[in-house]
């Protein structure tokens, strides 16, 4: 069949095909579009495949008109060529802007740089995600991490106000953001295993107890930190308030025997992990720690998960139950104010 | 008037970045009104700049500058050390601030609140040629004029320009003064010589600027004639650019002139018989031309008679307060003369008229008469098209012979009485006399002296002519006579009886019928009947008018017309229809002219304005109207589509009086259309419609519309002031709406029997017996009295309350053949030697099509005419409907002269027949159907049909040839898919046969525009490329299914040698469900059907309940209304589901755009969508900046594309428009 040099349709009204548009921002070119949509039965009785394949084109067509707008989504909203009911363009943001957690997690703890792009065919390669879609998605990111970069303020405001996306997702650009500028360690292969949204909840827990809205994190609070040590010294005595709290058969028979041995080796690198954070370099490892030497260690030990989440309960210590914190007032709070980042993180960690 | 343009530029937004070294831009904007320019300040290093500025103040001496020059807002970017770069334009036409304040003001009233916009506000994009849009700026801009009380400046502020094709919502027409038009012609900057060393940008923003100029101008001049003419607005007004390249660009304009008042100011109206005191004056005119004369025969009809009073007023003629009694009857006259001249187009009969010699003779030729029935013109038009063609240039009449003059000996008793009279008048060899004897001798009393005069005078001439034509005058005359005299009276009684209802027709049939017994071929003899009424009403109180009117047999006012052949005739056919003269002496007279006057002032109280116009003694040149959509009741009749064509070469001629050629030009087509017009014993034009097609030096222009009788006095009805009056195009030319039409009104009037005059316009106008032998005639199956044809063919939308069967959908018949590519003169005759060949293959493949569907009629009927190198194509698309009136389509049969193929040729009949029973219960026609016949006494007249057909060797009507695998493939290609079942499809506002509250909102305007070889030029592959675009537009709208797409648009163009672009656009209108499944339907058909204006009764809206229970919830989800956010934009005349509140100005922009990287934007595919998407923006802001929501009766036209793909290159050029108006959102509840 012929195709003819010219075809186009164009509506007043920008109507958006949600399908087509899910298939384009997957990253189809327009004939495998094409064909998904026909194995999809998309086809009405006495259309033929270049009727569905002009269909896709003329979108394919619009949406990259879009995208230009998409760039700068407060003029995408503002802008009238393209005439998008206001849910519409809201919605239209929010897919644009959204991401495989596949690819993001390869993009994770990386500058985003031209360099990072250019790999894009092995995060493609890897996650089975069409390069095209790739691409937008490290775009996104991009644009988002270069314009917030520059800004001050409140970074999730910032992201929702320049980006006009909705809460959920600007928290996770927020924790992307982070993730990149802390260069947090994630792909080490111990944390391989890791998904997107294991480090989101990471980072995100991280982002709201220990930084302040810029996304900067506390360096003084980790500088406090290091006094936590000073518990080391009653060790002891946590072991004891620990297991008494955790008795009555709230732990496990494992973890119950595991922790009398182990309580120290845990509690330990709890502590020394809390007492580095002031070096960056520590910092960056915090994730890679935590997995070595608490996860993995109570996960050889088979505890479970309830185990875990009694255990982080437990030493979460106020500042009546050791001693050192009844002399030295504020390291309670430090120390909780630790654990209330870090206890998710572990449990994040321990459930994948 | 002198006035004062304040423009104050605010602030813009997203403009590109012009200064590449630190990504920003340094703009500032320059205003310019004619030749001022004023500047702002340079805001540096933003892209969105605020300039704050003051008020920026043009002082312009003559409010001409500002209708014709638009305000450009021109944004640049400031460079210091080299030319400064422009970003783009803006274009603002400030007609839409300079006119609607007038019409408020007239009003006095509530207008305030309801005028037009009093600035201009917001932001606009900025375009680019090179680039389309690039940002967008906000700018405020305000008029202020100051009156003038200098009469002698032509002046148009305060004329109102509407593009829809009917009476803007919220308004109502006071007098409708006739047609207007006008046009300029300018070189194309793009074919002068300086433009080859111009930039592409210049030579764009030259010729931008240009069009705009041009179309401005265009509009300010007809404005003039507005005024003169007394009118405030211009509906239907319609305008084009003729692209001839070297010889220039010619713009034209046209449109309908009307006085428009706004509905909340009128006054409250008594009825139009009320008013019938003021409307003396006019007569002069009417006497002046000798039509008059003939009229005051026909006046005889009953009506007048029997009102004793009348003629009373009558007689005082000079007096000015009389009521023009004549005025009326001779328009009638005149027309009936006229039709009689001019006999069917058909029969092409030759006729000349008084020109030179008064020899008048047409002879017919009996094989024009054979033509089944005279709706299909079109054919007509072809054949005639054929002969007249051959010369390449329009040719029109000269030719023929009349020769043959025939006579009728047996006037029959028919005319006894009044045709005795005549023919003694003949005899006398005083033409005028005949009729002006009748008149004055007999009753005539109340023909005054006047009339006598004018009759005289016009009658003299065209009895004359007549007469002179030789003995045949006889067979004329007799038909004045009948009318004429009081005889009529007497016949009358007797038609009273023999005819049904239908009165003065009756008489005049009669009269032929007697005749025909003899040759009498046909007489138009019209307006009798309205004349009678006319007079009625002028001369007496309304109670006479009504008594009158009522002594005649009320039923249809028809104008017959009868023309009446000479036997002998026979062979020869010219048909030359004298054009000029002949039409000019019925033109100037203006009997017509005056009668509508009459009218007007009968029924506008406040018809002050009025009183000098009517004393134009010019009649209308032109009685077209440009609308589509009249109200019920407007139309008495529809007589048939009737079109002209004229190929003309284009030669270049440097004088700037070139537009006089241009206009001499339409003037012929004109002309011939109008002759048309009378010819099928119509008085006026509807729907009409202008185009040109160009390719290399050869232009054809083309004219159509629909002949019908209307009822001026209806435009009031539905709104109660109603005026009549029309006048012809500059000026005061009153047109020749007939009295008739007056009368008919009258009727109406008293007789609110709708269901009765419902079914009316489907009646011919003409009289039975006038009609050939061998037309198909047959009783009208709604009121089974009188006469309807088997087809209907009309450019206009479905009247309002016409009984139709079921739903309407779609017809397109599409027609390609090829030429000879050669040049020049020899072009122009290969052109016109194959015109008739398209276009009568366009009507047959129209009327084949309409039949397969099983429907009888065809509406919004319009024609695309395309030449390229090597092939022409003609594209007709038009909406079928069943009216229940006419008979129901016969099957087509097929016949084969080849024997072996009987086989095939059964399975074709086969298939055939179940194609129509399938399309009949698609479109819910079946049932109906039977019903009608069960109750149908006159049955018989149907099984008549086919053999009749047969018998007549009828082809166009109903067989078709099968000799070849050809005539095989055109069979399989006429049988086209009916549309899916959750589609509709139309070219009218409306889905036919569906009431408009199951069309919920307007979803979508879409526009598709397909460019691709034509690998051969048969008609089998143009269909079945356009018919791939159409089953594309399903697919493309299938997510918004079930919905009704309405006021489809197409249009073809040949660019280059084997390719075709077709574009078409429409409105998605969403229903609650398919229409195919609507229970409520056929209850709602029937109820449109008996309601007639009246809407919905009782029955329908129980149903309509029903309906809109199940709809109501899917209302809640499908119907989106979204006047908050976005403009919605529709080519209908409305917005579906919401109610138009203001109306904001006419707008219409020529954008020009071009492309130097065609690749790097995709290709055309990505430019032109591009450029769609942008321009529809830039249309949008602009309603939105002037207060507006919508843009109704958008239209897009001359969407020319030159790709130039070697060169990665392209340009573009599209005309868009249409009117700008606010919407609120209309209560649905009460429809659920």
């Amino acid at each position: 069949m012929l195709i003819p040099e010219l075809d186009i349709f164009v509506g007043n009204v920008f109507i958006i095909d949600w399908e087509i548009f899910k298939l384009w921002l997957d990253g189809h070119e327009c004939p495998s579009a094409a064909s998904i949509l026909q194995q999809r039965g998309s086809l009405m009785a006495g259309a033929t495949m270049d009727m569905l394949h002009g269909d896709v084109l003329d979108h394919y067509r619009s949406f990259s008109t879009l995208e230009r707008l998409l760039e700068v989504p407060t003029l995408f909203v503002e802008q009238r060529v393209l005439q998008i009911s206001p849910n519409d363009q809201t919605d239209i943001i929010e897919k644009y802007y959204d991401f495989d957690d596949a690819v993001m997690r390869e993009l994770i703890g990386k500058k985003p740089s031209s360099k990072l792009r250019k790999e894009l065919d092995d995060v493609c390669e890897k996650t089975g995600v069409l390069v095209r879609s790739c691409r937008r998605q490290f775009d996104n990111v991009r644009r988002i991490y270069k314009q917030v970069d520059e800004m001050t303020g409140n970074v999730l405001d910032n992201i929702r106000q320049q980006f006009l996306l909705p809460d959920p997702l600007a928290r996770r650009y927020a924790a992307i953001l982070f993730l990149d500028w802390v260069r947090f360690e994630t792909h080490k292969r111990k944390l391989a295993h890791l998904t997107f949204n294991d480090f989101f909840v990471c980072a995100d827990g991280l982002l709201r107890h220990w930084a302040d809205e810029e996304c900067e994190l506390d360096k003084e609070f980790f500088q406090d930190l290091r006094e936590i040590k000073a518990i080391l010294e009653r060790e002891k005595e946590a072991k004891t308030v620990t297991l008494r709290k955790l008795e009555g058969g709230r732990l496990s028979t494992d973890a119950a025997g595991d922790l009398t041995q182990n309580f120290r080796s845990l509690f330990r690198s709890l502590v020394n992990i809390a007492t580095g954070l002031y070096r960056s370099r520590e910092l960056k490892d915090l994730f890679i720690d935590l997995q070595e030497k608490i996860v993995e260690p109570c996960k050889c030990a088979r505890w479970t998960q309830s185990d875990m989440e009694s255990f982080i309960a437990a030493i979460n210590f106020d500042a009546s139950e050791i001693e050192t914190f009844r002399r030295e007032t504020d390291l309670p709070i430090l120390w909780r104010r630790y654990l209330r980042a870090v206890g998710p993180c572990i449990l994040q960690l321990f459930a994948s | 008037m002198p006035g004062k343009v304040k423009v104050r530029v605010l602030a813009g937004r997203n403009l590109p970045v012009m200064d590449r070294a630190n990504d920003t831009t340094d703009a500032f904007v320059e205003i310019r009104l004619g030749t001022v320019t004023q500047k702002t300040d340079v805001c540096r290093r933003s892209l969105n700049p605020q300039w704050n500025s003051d008020w920026f103040r043009f002082e312009v001496q003559d409010d001409a500058e500002l209708q014709d020059e638009p305000l450009q807002i021109r944004v640049m970017d400031h460079d210091t050390y080299s030319a400064h770069d422009a970003i783009g334009k803006v274009y603002l036409s400030l007609s839409p601030l300079l006119a609607p304040e007038l019409i408020s003001r007239a009003d006095t009233a509530p207008a305030g609140s309801a005028g037009g916009p009093s600035v201009i506000s917001g932001w606009i994009p900025i375009y680019d040629t090179l680039h389309g849009i690039r940002g967008e700026v906000n700018v405020m801009v305000k008029v202020d004029l100051f009156s003038d009380f200098n009469k002698f400046r032509h002046s148009s502020c305060g004329v109102q320009y509407f593009s829809s094709p009917c009476v803007p919502a919220g308004h109502c027409v006071q007098a409708m003064l006739g047609f207007v038009h006008e046009l300029v012609v300018n070189d194309d900057p793009e074919y002068q010589w300086i433009d080859k060393i111009r930039t592409p940008r210049a030579s764009n923003e030259a010729r931008q600027t240009l069009f705009s100029k041009l179309s401005g101008e265009v509009q300010r001049r007809i404005g003039v004639n507005v005024i003169e003419a007394g009118g405030n607005a211009v509906i239907g007004y319609r305008q084009c650019f003729d692209l001839e390249g070297e010889t220039g660009i010619v713009v034209r304009g046209i449109g309908t002139a009307v006085s428009l008042v706004r509905t909340e100011a009128r006054p409250s109206s008594p009825s139009p018989l009320s008013r019938q005191p003021g409307s003396g004056r006019d007569r002069d005119s009417s006497a002046v031309e000798g039509s008059a004369a003939a009229s005051a025969g026909l006046r005889p009809v009953p009506s007048v008679q029997l009102m004793p009073a009348t003629p009373e007023q009558e007689q005082p003629p000079a007096t000015p307060p009389s009521p023009r009694p004549f005025a009326a009857p001779a328009p009638a006259a005149s027309r009936g003369i006229l039709a009689a001249a001019h006999q069917f187009v058909k029969d092409r009969l030759s006729f000349r008229r008084r020109g030179s010699r008064r020899t008048g003779a047409r002879a017919l030729s009996r094989e024009a008469f054979s033509t089944p029935n005279f709706q299909p013109v079109i054919e007509a038009a072809a054949r005639y098209e054929k002969k007249a063609r051959p010369a390449g240039r329009r040719r029109r009449l000269t030719s023929s012979c009349d020769g043959t003059p025939r006579r009728l000996g047996s006037l029959n008793s028919v005319s006894e009485a009044a045709g005795s009279a005549l023919e003694d008048g003949d005899d006398d060899g005083d033409d005028s006399e005949n009729p002006s004897e009748p008149g004055e001798d007999t009753v005539e009393d109340g023909d005054d002296d006047d009339a006598g005069d004018a009759e005289g005078d016009a009658t003299g001439d065209d009895v004359t002519q007549n007469g002179d034509d030789g003995g045949d005058a006889e067979r004329e005359r007799p038909v004045m006579v009948i009318s004429s005299s009081e005889d009529t009276a007497s016949e009358t009684g007797d038609e009273a009886e023999r005819r049904s209802t239908d009165i003065p027709n009756s008489t005049l049939q009669l009269a032929l019928d007697s005749l025909s017994a003899h040759d009498v071929v046909y007489i138009s003899s019209m307006n009798i009947a309205a004349s009678v009424p006319a007079v009625g009403a002028a001369g007496a109180p309304a109670a006479a008018s009504v008594g009158a009117s009522a002594g005649a047999p009320v039923g249809v006012p028809a104008a017959h017309t009868t023309s009446v052949e000479g036997s002998d005739s026979g062979d020869k056919l010219s048909r030359s229809l004298e054009n000029d003269t002949n039409f000019k002496a019925p033109s100037s007279t203006t009997s017509s002219g005056a009668d509508t006057k009459l009218l007007a002032q009968l029924v506008t109280t406040s018809a002050q304005q009025r009183g000098q116009q009517q004393d134009n003694y010019e009649s209308a040149e032109f009685p077209f109207i440009t609308l589509r959509t009249f109200p019920s009741g407007f139309i008495t009749h529809i007589g048939g589509t009737v079109s002209a064509r004229s190929v003309k070469l284009l030669d270049r001629i440097h004088h700037p009086e070139e537009s006089e050629t241009r206009d001499a030009w339409w003037a012929e087509v004109r002309t011939e259309v109008r002759s048309h017009c009378k010819s099928l014993a119509c008085n006026v034009v509807l729907g009409y419609e202008e185009a040109t097609t160009i390719w290399d030096d050869v232009c054809v222009l083309s004219a159509y519309g629909t002949a019908a009788t209307v009822n001026f006095a209806a435009l009031g009805l539905s709104e109660p002031l109603a005026a009549a009056r029309c006048d012809s195009r500059e000026v005061r030319s009153a047109l020749r709406l007939d009295a008739s039409l007056t009368s008919q009104a009258l009727v109406i009037l008293e007789e609110p029997d709708s269901s009765v005059s419902n079914c009316a316009p489907c009646h011919l106008p003409y009289s039975q017996g006038s009609a050939p032998a061998s037309a198909l005639q047959f009783n009208c199956a709604v009121c089974r009295k009188s006469k309807v044809p088997d087809v209907v063919f009309s450019t206009i939308e479905p009247p309002g309350g016409l009984p139709v069967t079921g739903r309407g959908c779609l017809v397109q018949a599409r027609v390609c053949r090829e030429k000879a590519d050669v040049k020049s003169e020899v072009l122009a005759k290969e052109v016109s030697d194959r015109l008739p060949f398209l276009e009568y293959e366009l009507h047959r493949q129209l009327l084949t099509k309409l039949r397969i569907l099983g429907m009888n009629a065809l509406f919004d009927l319009t024609i695309q005419l395309s030449i390229g190198e090597e092939i022409m194509v003609a594209v007709a698309t038009a909406t079928a409907v069943y009216l229940s009136a006419l008979p129901p389509p016969v099957v087509p049969r097929v016949t084969s002269a080849v024997n072996d193929s009987a086989d095939r040729l059964a399975e074709t009949q086969r298939r055939i027949t179940e194609t129509v029973a399938s399309n009949r219960e698609a479109f819910n026609i079946s049932d109906q159907d039977e019903s009608g016949r069960t109750s149908d006494e006159e049955s018989e007249d149907e099984e008549d049909k086919p053999e009749l057909d047969l018998a007549a060797g009828n082809k166009d009507a109903c067989i078709l040839e099968m000799d070849d695998t050809e005539d095989a493939d055109l069979l399989s290609m006429l049988m086209s898919r009916p549309p899916p079942e959750l589609f509709d499809l139309v070219s009218t506002s409306s889905v036919p046969g569906v009431p408009e509250r199951l069309l919920l909102d307007d979803r979508q305007l879409f526009t598709r525009i397909v460019r691709t070889k034509l690998s051969s030029a048969s008609n089998r592959q143009l269909a079945q490329t356009v018919e791939k675009i159409i089953q594309g537009l399903y697919f493309k709208l299938r997510k918004l299914a079930p919905c009704a797409l309405c006021g489809l648009r197409f249009s073809v163009d040949l660019p280059e040698d084997d390719e075709i672009q077709i574009s078409v656009y429409g409105a998605a209108l969403s229903v609650s469900a398919p229409l195919s499944k609507q229970a409520s339907l056929r209850s709602a058909g029937a109820e449109n059907g008996s309601a007639d204006g009246t809407g919905e009764g009782p029955v329908g809206d129980r149903s309509a309940g029903r309906a809109g229970s199940v709809t109501g919830a899917l209302k809640t989800q499908n119907s989106l209304w979204r006047g908050d956010y976005d403009v919605i934009i529709t080519p209908l005349p409305h917005v579906t589901g919401g109610k138009v509140e203001r109306w904001l100005g006419n707008l219409n922009f020529f954008f020009i755009r071009e492309c130097t990287g065609l690749r790097e934007v995709g290709g055309l595919n990505g430019f032109m969508q591009d450029l769609i998407t942008e321009v529809l923006a830039v249309v949008r802001a602009h309603v939105t900046s002037l207060g507006g929501n919508a843009l109704v009766s958008y239209f897009m036209s001359q969407c020319v594309l030159l790709p130039n793909p070697h060169k990665n290159q392209a340009q573009c050029l599209v005309n868009v428009g249409g009117d700008a108006v606010l919407v609120g959102h209309a209560a649905r509840s009460d429809d659920g």
